[in-house]
């Protein structure tokens, strides 16, 4: 239903002219993707692929040169619409003078909330994120990821429906990763909206219902997840005792590597073979199967995939 | 809506004010400023039975300098920083119109400048009344001329700031300030390259036409001959700095609105 698109690009191109000679870069072209109410949606690609461009264009801190960036079915001109929106850049720069409440308290004057709401909700949101015991510590004295939390704080200060997190994670540790992780699933939960752009792939994976590729300013793949990835296997992988070299013969190219662990081997298949088969040529040689896991395409290999590829056709043959 | 930019003006005046009380330059500038005006109090004492009128006049002089480079600082500082530090991305991602985010700017740095002046002031006062000096009705309305050359100031820095680059932007400014008090020299130069012809003279005229007559909002002469001043010239004044503000904003504002942040 068209209610439930809460972002939608159209066709939406971007140009930069940088050097003394103002050449152009086409940053973005033609991008074109809808974000569904309640849905996390991820937008991946290599760097210098056009994300943050996007996310710009988005935001109203870039004005597109052709296409049209609708925000809840209204051009993204419109100055009002920021209120329903929380939005972390990449590498989030805070004010460096300022205490995350005073933070907190600033951008809460900007979005209009009134001295109480914005010292209520503000200690709210830094417990979330985990800020509570550096109340008194000035944002130029933080560490990267005290910054990107407050930064992720602010973005959410409003109880924005759509929440844009351009590399939230930068800057944090496996346990701060996991945290925004789940906060993000948390946000989804209470109904949020959720652009989330970020390289740590198994993350995109783990957490977006759909995703979009983007390359070199081209938007590659966008779709569910599970469409893009499909069920194909890729690769198997196996570990087995008494593994001999007359069998790594006999299986030939179905095997792509082998790994000698003490009496174990770990051994990679290629997914397109007869598992069956194999397994019965195993069998035959006396070695003794200890695991068995199918590997199916996961969204890195797919970010490989499609980024070399579009590197490929660029070399001219 | 006017709640929502009122709370938005309050909010950017407050984080300039934070940010002053915690800039060690500005502290520098302040101890510099006092500092000047203790040693100009000094040069008042060397001179023969005019120590009133040579520190009035040079204390005000310093005083115009300390302010107006503060301005011109802070002015440019106001938008560059932003952007060079791209705060101003979490800043105009929120419900902030370009014009609110200007205008924010110009009153905070305002704000700030004017109780800069008024630090001075008092201290200028201060010394004044413990050297038995008068403290006179054009004593007030020449540091009111002053406060309105700084608004310009600040909103030509801010205009600037809007499509150049700090240096740019402090240098144009400077510029500003400097052929803004030279208004009666290139008067005369234009009038002189006008006998002989000189075609310089059309140029002179342009920029006489452009750069604000900061020479009119100073009242040194005022000050140092005790001249009354007319509180309808102060209206006519405040008038004109008005203008010249919301003009200077006005073509920020053309430039701002449609500027892109990479």
């Amino acid at each position: 239903m068209a209610d439930d698109i809460v972002l939608e690009l159209d066709q939406v191109s971007k140009t930069f002219r940088i050097g003394f000679f103002r050449k152009k870069v086409e940053a973005v072209r033609s991008v074109s993707f809808q974000i569904r109410r309640g849905e996390i949606f991820g937008l991946v690609g290599p760097n210098g692929a056009g994300k943050s461009t996007s996310i710009k264009m988005i935001t109203g801190l870039l004005q597109p040169d052709a296409g049209q960036v609708r925000l809840f079915q209204e051009p993204v001109g419109d100055v009002s619409l920021r209120s329903r929106i929380g939005y972390l850049p990449e590498n989030p720069m805070l004010y460096e003078h300022l205490k995350p409440l005073e933070i907190m308290d600033f951008y809460g004057g900007l979005l209009g909330m009134s001295k109480k709401a914005r010292r209520t909700r503000g200690l709210e949101l830094l417990e979330l994120v985990g800020m509570s015991h550096a109340l008194d510590r000035p944002v130029g004295k933080m560490s990267k990821g005290m910054k990107q939390r407050t930064g992720i704080a602010q973005a959410l200060l409003h109880d924005p429906e759509l929440v844009i997190l351009d590399e939230p994670q930068s800057g944090l540790d496996p346990v701060g990763r996991r945290e925004i992780r789940d906060l993000i699933v948390e946000l989804r939960r209470q109904g949020k909206t959720i652009l989330f752009c970020s390289h740590i792939l198994p993350d995109v994976e783990d957490i977006c219902d759909r995703v979009a590729l983007i390359h070199q300013g081209v938007v590659k793949e966008v779709g569910f997840l599970h469409e893009l990835l499909g069920e194909t296997v890729v690769r198997y992988e196996l570990f087995a005792r008494d593994w001999s070299d007359a069998l790594t013969a006999e299986l030939g190219n179905q095997l792509q590597q082998i790994f000698v662990l003490g009496e174990l081997r770990r051994v990679e298949l290629r997914g397109d073979v007869v598992i069956d088969d194999v397994l019965a040529v195993i069998a035959k040689h006396g070695a003794r199967v200890e695991s068995l896991q199918p590997h199916k395409e996961s969204l890195e290999d797919m970010f490989v995939r499609d980024t070399r590829a579009a590197q490929k056709a660029e070399v001219p043959a | 809506m006017m709640l929502l930019i009122t709370r938005q003006l309050g909010a950017f005046i407050q984080n300039t004010l934070l940010e002053t009380l915690r800039n060690k330059l500005l502290y520098a500038i302040l101890f510099f400023g006092a500092a000047t005006i203790g040693a100009t109090s000094a040069f008042g004492a060397l001179s023969l039975h005019q120590d009133e009128r040579v520190f009035n006049n040079l204390v005000l002089f310093a005083n115009v300098i300390f302010l107006a480079c503060l301005a011109i600082y802070q002015g440019v500082g106001s938008i560059q920083k932003e952007i060079e530090t791209r705060t101003i991305y979490t800043v105009l991602s929120k419900p902030v119109m370009r014009g609110t985010f200007l205008v924010g700017k110009f009153v905070a740095s305002l704000v700030m400048i004017t109780l800069c002046l008024l630090l001075l002031f008092a201290m200028t006062i201060g010394i004044a009344t413990f050297l038995d000096y008068a403290i006179t009705a054009q004593l007030f309305a020449a540091y009111y001329g002053l406060f309105l050359q700084l608004a310009i100031i600040t909103a030509a820095a801010i205009f600037f700031s809007s499509f150049s680059t700090t240096l740019l932007s402090a240098l144009f400014t400077f510029s500003v300030f400097l052929v803004g008090n030279l208004t009666p020299q290139l008067h005369e130069a234009g009038a002189a390259f006008a006998k002989t012809g000189n075609p310089v003279r059309h140029v002179i005229d342009v920029v006489l036409m452009i750069v604000p007559d900061l020479e009119k909002l100073n009242l040194s002469f005022e000050l140092t001959h005790a001249l009354p001043v007319p509180m309808s010239y102060l209206l006519t004044a405040t008038g004109y700095a008005a203008v010249y503000v919301a003009f200077l904003l006005g073509g920020a504002y053309i430039v701002f609105r449609k500027r892109d942040f990479y």
